[in-house]
């Protein structure tokens, strides 16, 4: 064999080796090893880029390094029922296999981990209940507190209430317009709260809660 | 009205710069062309649009910087494929590619992890010029596992370390026990790869799901924290209140006048009893948690191993001791109020640590940033 020629197929060896014995990579190990052959099997460098060529084992070895990367992240999503963001790696393994280019490939992968990204943020919203925690503790405490006859109207009452007007403003200068900037018909879904990826974040009992769903209701106006 | 010219040159001049490189070269395609109308779009937006959120937001969702990214991607790619279809192919690929090592060494100067991230490029740069061929060049950077480390693994060990050392010197023990964690992932992969180097993406999924999993933790414990540092400041308050000084303790004076003060007080006096009572209820309600559980709770002892909790040793005491009485309508007894003029008196209510880094603390904090950033920041 030429001297160039076996100096790239131990280039190629060395390719495959990297994911010898990895379960995360097992379309990479294939698409590799289809490499590998190639060069090996092939009377000289030329031949072996007409392989490359003909069978598109360049764009094919993208393509596996691809779907390995976006099945490891479809499965760890999944595991942790993060279903918005399991949405980016299910888009692209749908389309994967079917690119004609890498250029094609690049600009798909990209333009769908953009418009997942959206969705996320957006889905990010929802934990607006928890950055309001402590405000609902508060204007709970103070309209629960038992306090002498002179002293309810401020306290249990006019305190809370300035709260929660200013509460329901930032709502609506802030929060809102905020989240329209991303989807002009945003609105906060409270059915989201409950869903696995946000309920987890909020660590107190389920009836509580409920207690400060009604609360944040209030308070935001919603 | 026009976005702030700084702010708008912040995010464009990276744009502007990739298309001044292309347009240099005198390329005329249609990837370059649609580079060119994404770039005019985000300069019309910087004119059009009020705020940075904006501006940001509407770049994002009329996919400009994936546009622009793509068709950049598109017009190298025909460049490159111009350059290199000759005999020579070889060692233009490896001029080019050592070319490009070196600008990136000189684009990292600014990192503050400079001098570890060039090593990694620099022995990629040596061997390149060792007179090897390109072949031998890609193969050897393979199994010596250069391509992994230019992904930054040499960095990543240390930064978790110095992330431990942080989490240590801050006494946030659920980070350390996180970094831990993490640490112990990252060297099973680097034993588990081929060329003694952890995978960076199989990596940065595990680092993910340690975040996830400590979230939820980390929130539950600030919660708490927050719920008990209320409650005893309420009883503090409280009993501190029937103090002779009152009226002219920060707390309750007020700028309007005496009466305002004088009111301020009666208010501290007759109320403070049904917040804390209120505040209770939330603590059990969230964590199942009384009064009497705090002193004992980790986060307590966490926080006065900090130095966070700002009572001296004698008020906590006083603390205690008023909270069985602090009940709605009620008064404290007059030696609790006496012992609370006496510490207030002698200005014995704080902790002479409260807030004050121990030697442990400040020796960790040099490891990380240097004694001048300690003398700096604290020895002012």
């Amino acid at each position: 064999m030429e001297k160039r020629h076996q100096e790239y197929l131990q280039y190629y060896q060395a390719r495959l080796k990297k994911y010898e014995h990895n379960p995360l990579y097992p379309y990479s190990h294939e698409s590799q090893d289809a490499l590998y052959q190639a060069i090996a099997n092939s009377k000289n460098l030329e031949e072996f880029g007409q392989k490359v060529e003909n069978e598109q084992l360049a764009l094919k070895s993208a393509i596996a390094l691809v779907k390995d990367k976006e099945t490891a992240r479809m499965n760890f999503y999944q595991d942790l029922n993060e279903e918005i963001r399991s949405h980016a790696p299910l888009r692209i393994l749908e389309f994967v296999d079917s690119v004609k280019t890498e250029a094609e490939l690049i600009n798909t992968v990209t333009e769908i981990e953009g418009e997942v990204n959206i969705e996320i943020t957006l889905d990010l919203f929802t934990q607006e209940i928890s950055h309001d925690l402590m405000m609902l503790e508060e204007i709970e405490v103070y309209q629960n507190a038992e306090v002498p006859e002179e002293w309810k109207e401020e306290i249990n009452h006019d305190y809370p209430q300035e709260l929660i007007d200013q509460g329901r403003k930032d709502w609506v200068e802030m929060v809102v317009p905020n989240a329209q900037q991303w989807d002009p018909h945003w609105k906060f879904n409270l059915d989201l709260i409950w869903e696995e990826r946000h309920r987890r974040l909020i660590p107190i009992p389920d009836e509580i809660l409920k207690k400060r769903v009604e609360q944040f209701k209030n308070y935001r106006g919603i | 009205m026009p976005v702030d010219k700084a702010m708008a040159d912040a995010i464009l001049d990276t744009y502007r710069n990739m298309y001044r490189e292309i347009s240099e070269k005198g390329v005329e395609s249609e990837s370059f062309k649609a580079m060119e109308n994404a770039l005019r779009r985000m300069e019309a937006l910087a004119m059009e649009t009020d705020d940075i959120t904006d501006f940001t937001a509407k770049l994002t969702t009329e996919n400009l910087f994936i546009q622009f990214s793509n068709a950049y991607s598109e017009t190298m790619a025909a460049l490159l494929r111009g350059e290199y279809s000759g005999d020579d192919g070889d060692e233009i690929l490896l001029e080019k590619t050592l070319e490009a090592y070196e600008n990136s060494i000189k684009n990292l100067e600014a990192d503050p992890n400079y001098e570890i991230l060039k090593a990694p490029i620099e022995e990629l740069i040596e061997l390149g010029r060792s007179g090897i061929s390109y072949a031998v060049f890609l193969r050897t950077a393979e199994e010596k596992g250069l391509y992994q480390l230019l992904e930054g693994d040499l960095i990543v060990r240390d930064s978790i370390m110095r992330d431990r050392t942080f989490a240590e010197f801050m006494h946030l023990p659920l980070e350390v026990e996180k970094q831990d964690k993490l640490l112990k992932i990252h060297d099973k992969l680097v034993a588990d790869s081929p060329f003694k180097v952890a995978d960076s993406f199989q990596f940065g999924l595990e680092r993910e799901r340690l975040d996830w999993e400590y979230a939820p933790l980390i929130t539950g414990w600030n919660i708490t924290i927050r719920l008990w540092e209320k409650m005893l400041m309420n009883v503090y308050d409280w009993l501190d209140s029937f103090g002779s000084f009152a009226p002219h303790d920060e707390r309750w004076v007020d700028l309007r006048g005496q009466t305002f003060t004088m009111r301020n007080i009666k208010r501290t006096q007759e109320c403070n009893p049904g917040v804390l009572r209120a505040r209770e209820v939330v603590l059990q309600d969230y964590f199942q948690l009384g009064w009497d559980d705090i002193f004992q709770h980790e986060t307590y002892i966490n926080e006065y191993q900090a130095n966070r909790v700002w009572y001296s040793d004698e008020t906590l005491e006083l603390i205690k001791k008023a909270y069985p009485h602090c009940q709605p309508y009620q008064k404290p007894p007059e030696e609790l109020v006496n012992q609370a003029e006496t510490i207030y008196t002698q200005k014995r209510y704080k902790r002479p640590e409260a807030f004050q880094y121990s030697s442990e603390d400040k020796e960790k904090f040099i490891s990380l940033f240097g004694e001048q950033k300690w003398d700096e920041l604290f020895n002012r």
